[in-house]
C-alpha cells in the first residue's frame, strides 16, 4: 500500500467512526466513499485537495447522519429490542408459570375432572409439557423478529437467522398441535382449549407464523 | 430563509434528477455528482453525503442498482450505478407529476397577479 492509499483508508476510517449508522449502511458509505476518492485521484488530485472537497471526516460524516437519520438505528432498531424483551418476557412467565403448575402438579393439587388422582397428574403433566410446543415457537418467533429488525450485523446475515427461526418456530408449533392431537386429545376439548391460559399460549404460537410471513415479504 | 426554500426544493425532486441523470447513462457516485453540478449550477452543487442517502433509498426501493467494475491495470474496483426498468417508470412518472405540480404552482401565483 502506498501512501497515497493509506491517506485515504485512513480518512475512510475516520468517517466510518463519525457515522451513526447500521453496520451494513456503514459499509455502503464506505464503498462508494473509496470509490469517489480513486475517482478523484484519477483526476490528478492528491489526498490534501479531495479532503478538502469531502470535507473533514466528522464533517463528512455529519451530512450522512443528518440525510439518513432514522434510516439507521431508528424505528427498527427499537421494534428490533422490544421483540427481544418480548422473547424474555415470554421465557421468564412460562418459566414461573411452569414451576407453580409442576409444584402444584407434585402435591396432588390440580385435578382433571372426572379422572382419577394420578390419571390426572399423569394427564396434567403431559398438557403442561406440551405448553412448550407453544412457548418455544413464540419465543423463537420473537427472537426472529428481533434479528429481522436488528441493525447491528450483516442484513443478510440477520435475514437468514430470522428465517431459520421462524420457519423453525412454524414446524415446532405445527409438530406440537399434531402431537397433541394424537396424545393428548384432552386438550382439545373445547373448554380446556377456550380457556384463558390456553388462548394466550395459542396467540402466542401464532408469533413464527407471522413472523416468516412478514420475513418472506421482506425479501421481496 | 430563501436558502432553506431553496434547500427543501431540492430534496424534493433529488430524486427524479438522480434517475434521468442515471437514465442516459450509468454512472459512479462522483459522476453524478458533477453531472448534477455541470448541468444544475449552484443548486445542485452536492456533498457526498446528500448524494448517497438518496442512491441508498433509490436502490432500496428498486429503481436503480449498484454494480462492481472491474479495475483497469492497477487500479481496485468501483461501485456504479445503473437505473432499472422500474426505475424508468417512476421517472416518467415524476416527471408528469412534476409538470403537473409546476403548471399548478404558476396558475396559482400568476393569478391576480400584482
Amino acid at each position: 500500500m502506498n501512501q497515497t492509499e493509506e491517506q485515504m483508508e485512513k480518512y475512510i476510517r475516520q468517517v466510518h467512526r463519525h457515522l451513526r449508522l447500521s453496520r451494513d449502511m456503514k459499509e455502503r458509505v464506505e464503498s462508494d466513499l473509496r470509490t469517489d476518492i480513486q475517482l478523484r485521484l484519477e483526476t490528478g488530485k492528491d489526498m490534501g485537495e479531495i479532503i478538502r472537497d469531502l470535507g473533514e471526516p466528522k464533517e463528512a460524516a455529519r451530512y450522512f447522519n443528518e440525510e439518513m437519520a432514522g434510516e439507521g438505528k431508528g424505528q427498527s432498531s427499537k421494534l428490533s429490542w422490544i421483540f427481544l424483551a418480548a422473547a424474555i418476557v415470554t421465557f421468564v412467565l412460562f418459566m414461573c408459570y411452569y414451576r407453580t403448575a409442576i409444584h402444584e402438579l407434585s402435591e396432588g393439587i390440580a385435578i382433571i375432572g372426572g379422572a382419577d388422582g394420578p390419571t390426572s397428574v399423569f394427564i396434567a403433566g403431559r398438557v403442561k409439557r406440551g405448553d412448550w410446543f407453544q412457548v418455544i415457537p413464540a419465543i423463537s418467533g420473537f427472537i426472529a423478529a428481533f434479528f429481522l429488525y436488528a441493525n447491528f450485523g450483516r442484513r443478510s446475515r440477520n435475514y437468514k437467522i430470522a428465517l431459520i427461526l421462524s420457519v423453525a418456530g412454524t414446524l415446532i408449533f405445527t409438530v406440537g398441535i399434531v402431537m397433541g392431537f394424537i396424545f393428548t386429545p384432552e386438550w382439545f376439548d373445547m373448554r380446556v382449549f377456550l380457556s384463558r391460559k390456553n388462548l394466550v399460549l395459542m396467540i402466542l404460537s401464532l408469533v413464527p407464523v407471522i413472523t416468516l410471513i412478514v420475513t418472506l415479504r421482506k425479501r421481496k | 430563509m430563501t436558502e432553506k426554500f431553496v434547500q427543501q426544493m431540492k430534496k424534493g425532486v433529488l430524486d427524479m434528477v438522480v434517475l434521468k441523470v442515471l437514465a442516459e447513462k450509468d454512472n459512479y457516485g462522483y459522476e453524478i455528482l458533477q453531472e448534477l453540478e455541470r448541468r444544475g449550477g449552484d443548486f445542485f452543487h452536492l456533498k457526498e453525503g446528500t448524494l448517497y442517502p438518496v442512491l441508498y433509498r433509490l436502490e432500496d426501493s428498486g429503481c436503480i442498482c449498484s454494480a462492481w467494475q472491474e479495475g483497469q491495470g492497477r487500479s481496485a474496483p468501483k461501485k456504479y450505478y445503473t437505473v432499472t426498468e422500474q426505475g424508468k417508470e417512476v421517472y416518467e412518472q415524476y416527471w408528469n407529476q412534476w409538470n403537473e405540480f409546476v403548471a399548478c404552482v404558476k396558475s396559482i401565483c400568476e393569478e391576480g397577479e400584482v
